[in-house]
């Protein structure tokens, strides 16, 4: 009955145009609801190659680092890929598409599971580059999307979806991945959550929502991360990355993500270090490529050759030239590249790679271990106004973030003027030295950590690193006093020592 | 097909409602955790939503009886008799004008005491006039909580031992504690579900907002007033300690603050 009641009211007139209305409603919205397919984008460097190179540099990131669907990374960088590692206990050659392993305790089901060999890299290098020199095909290339298509936990036994090329590196003793890019699913997953509209698929720093933010999100591919606790060369470690994801940054919009699981913070963490390699690899593959093989280069080459021959005997000369690097050199420059860069991140996680300070902080109130003559405070604003540090030149005399620099016209590392005067950083972003009296601390307000933004500098920004340098770790902590007293300058004066004569020079006759 | 109306007025629609009221007790009537108020004053704020939930229960009930009494008999009067028109007549009006006015000048009246208890200064409990904790900034997208050194009491301005964290905040359970609520750029709102505690943050505002955790737990703090793109983040956790282990907290708190990182 209530049917009819309703067929009656909608289906009795057909002139009645709402039944379709509400159809192109529906599908319009099922069309708004189809899955994007996001990939890693490329950035303008490797598009300004030549053809051919840009096509090898894009083949090497993808075989090194797949897509956002399925994210890969070579077994030598510092990741935690999340495989299970098995270890081959024989291996017969008669029998290609078996192979014994050492029992393993895993809940995981390893059926279907991609395999992996985790050969030496350069022992996989040589055999790689020795097959291309024969012209024969590569047998490391053979031994992709090999999956397990069986296992007996007995025996140990792992039968494989195909069979294993001859090669003398699948050895007892050799490990294997299964599994092997697990985690950086489950990064890729958790990113594409919490941090993707910000700093983009890639970690470009492009994601939809970056438009509306000042300072930018920032862009990964540099693998520069601002705020570090490792020295002013190093790369940034893991423990960094973590604590900026849990703390967060104030006075930008990177929010805490305090309350997600300890083990979704690492696995973030693990998917941005993954996007940072990546982007570096890209970038150092654009440098050695692109210093001789991009569009410019040949364009400058013909620059005033007129004679149609001439230009093609150049061109073709180039291109020779240019195939002949990519065949013979590129492979090496590609792999100890990666190799490279892989030891710069194991490097930065080293214990001795943190920056601590050799002496204890000095009381802020009390003598100044570099000058005992004044208090801490005291002499951190001498240093602060004088010209070893020349904190003032950004900071400003008052520290407000307006000193002289903001309003000259900065050069570009690769030479020419910025078009608007002030700082920029890295990215080419205008930037605004620290306001030392908001008493906001992008990096962390411990003193430690303030000690480490003047200690090894804020990379990828104009704030030098003066540690071990032009300031001793004294000088340091009282740079470090007087920046913190800052905010309070206008509740708090000056502290003087008791002392009449030491109170009597003022600062700025101490200043040569 | 008269009938049509009767049973979907007296038949499905009260039934739907009475299973829905059925099944909520066991939901908790929607309240989140095991129904029961984590602070004092939350107990109150659930006694007057009970209140409210029993009148609405026995005016919902009696207005659907009238309702299908009325269809019932109506359906069965021959079609050509003459209605009656009640629009205008004084008398049902002053009725169903007066009773509801009753019950919300009740309603009114019965609050009052929680609604000063929580919203003015001067009825507040007595700790909760003095204990006033931590300064809470909301901005686009987090909670960020400024303490005063352990044995100060909490400056307007930012004094240069003041501690802070970033959503999480501490208090000590089984006393009224006060946080000065302020927004850093548009409005938030400092929401504690299962306290039933909320507060909206106004710019330019600092405002006063108490409460008293029962027992020490971990208790979500959220943000309930839509403040842009990442407002699903703007989450937090209140942390409430028993007195002693409070003050043991804020102690390795300020320590962890003014932290040199010097190994020897
Ligand atoms: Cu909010």
């Amino acid at each position: 009955m209530l049917n009819r009641f309703v067929a009656q009211n909608f289906l009795s007139a057909p002139a009645n145009a709402s039944p379709w209305l509400l159809l192109v409603c529906l599908l319009a919205g099922l069309a708004g609801c189809e899955q994007v397919q996001s990939d890693f984008v490329f950035n303008e460097k490797t598009q300004e190659l030549l053809p051919e190179a840009e096509v090898k540099v894009k083949n090497t990131l993808v075989s090194s680092f797949g897509s956002p669907a399925q994210p890969t990374i070579p077994a030598f960088f510092p990741v935690d890929r999340g495989q299970i590692t098995l270890e081959i206990a024989d291996f017969d050659p008669e029998k290609p598409t078996e192979l014994l392993i050492e029992p393993v305790e895993t809940d995981v089901d390893l059926v279907g599971k991609k395999l992996q060999f985790l050969f030496d890299p350069e022992d996989q290098f040589d055999v790689t580059m020795e097959a291309i020199e024969e012209e024969l095909p590569d047998p490391i290339a053979e031994l992709d999307g090999i999956t397990i298509a069986a296992y007996d936990a007995e025996s140990g036994k792992l039968t494989l979806s195909k069979a294993l090329p001859d090669l003398e590196l699948i050895e007892p003793g050799l490990e294997l991945a299964a599994n092997p890019n697990y985690k950086l699913h489950q990064g890729q997953f958790l990113y594409e959550q919490h941090c993707q509209h910000c700093h983009g698929v890639s970690g470009s720093g492009d994601g939809p929502t970056a438009r509306y933010m000042e300072p930018k999100p920032r862009d990964y591919r540099k693998g520069i991360f601002k705020f570090t606790s490792t020295g002013s060369r190093d790369h940034v470690s893991t423990a960094d990355l973590k604590h900026i994801i849990v703390e967060g940054i104030p006075g930008t919009y990177m929010p805490s993500f305090k309350l997600l699981s300890d083990e979704s913070l690492d696995l973030i963490v693990n998917y941005v270090k993954f996007l940072a390699m990546r982007g570096e690899t890209e970038g150092m593959l654009n440098v050695e490529v692109g210093l001789d093989f991009n569009k410019k280069v040949l364009a400058d080459e013909l620059e005033g050759v007129t004679d149609p021959k001439e230009i093609e005997e150049i061109t073709t000369e180039f291109k020779e030239d240019m195939n002949e690097f990519l065949e013979v050199d590129y492979p090496e420059i590609a792999f100890f590249g990666q190799l490279d860069l892989a030891d710069a991140w194991i490097e930065a996680d080293n214990e001795d790679a943190i920056v601590y300070a050799s002496v204890p902080q000095t009381d802020p109130y009390g003598p100044s271990a570099a000058d005992p003559s004044l208090t801490s405070i005291e002499n951190g604003r001498i240093l602060y106004l004088g010209k070893d540090a020349q904190c003032a030149s950004c900071h400003g005399d008052g520290g407000k973030g307006d000193g002289f620099q903001t309003r000259q016209l900065q050069k570009r590392r690769e030479g020419g003027d910025f078009t608007v005067p002030g700082l920029h950083d890295d990215w080419y972003n205008p930037l605004k030295p620290r306001d030392l009296t908001s008493d906001i601390y992008r990096g962390g307000r411990r003193p430690i950590d303030v000690f480490r933004r003047i200690y090894v500098g804020i990379k990828g920004t104009p704030m030098p690193a003066f540690g071990g340098k032009s300031l001793t770790d004294q000088q340091i902590w009282d740079v470090v006093n007087y920046v913190m007293y800052l905010p309070h300058e206008d509740t708090m004066p000056i502290p003087k020592l008791p002392k009449a004569e030491a109170s009597e020079s003022p600062a700025v006759s101490s200043i040569e | 097909m008269k009938r049509l109306w009767w049973i979907f007025f007296l038949m499905i629609w009260p039934v739907l409602a009475l299973v829905v009221c059925a099944m909520t007790p066991g939901l908790k009537w929607g309240f989140p955790g095991d129904g029961l108020s984590d602070s004092t004053i939350g107990v109150e704020i659930d006694h007057l939503f009970y209140v409210i939930l029993i009148i609405c229960t026995v005016v919902f009930i009696g207005t659907q009886v009238a309702m299908g009494y009325v269809l019932w008999t109506a359906s069965s009067r021959p079609a050509d008799r003459r209605a009656w028109y009640s629009h205008g007549n004084h008398k049902l009006e002053m009725i169903w004008t007066v009773i509801p006015g009753i019950i919300l000048l009740f309603l009114a009246l019965y609050q009052t005491r929680t609604w000063a208890e929580f919203r003015m200064n001067s009825a507040y409990p007595e700790a909760a006039k003095t204990n006033i904790i931590a300064e809470v900034n909301a901005r686009q997208f987090e909670w960020r909580m400024r303490y005063p050194a352990p044995g100060k009491t909490l400056e307007r301005k930012p004094q240069i031992d003041d501690m802070y964290q970033v959503n999480e905040l501490h208090v000590p359970a089984g006393t009224p504690v006060t946080i000065q609520l302020r927004t850093q750029d548009v409005q938030h709102s400092f929401f504690l579900p299962t306290m039933r505690i909320k507060q909206d943050a106004v710019p330019g505002m600092i405002i006063p907002v108490w409460f008293e955790a029962k027992e020490p737990g971990e208790y979500p703090l959220v943000c309930a007033e839509l403040c842009g793109w990442g407002h699903y983040k703007m989450g937090a956790i209140v942390i409430a300690h028993p007195p002693a282990e409070y003050e043991a907290y804020m102690k390795s708190l300020h320590e962890e603050q003014f932290e040199d990182g010097y190994i020897e």
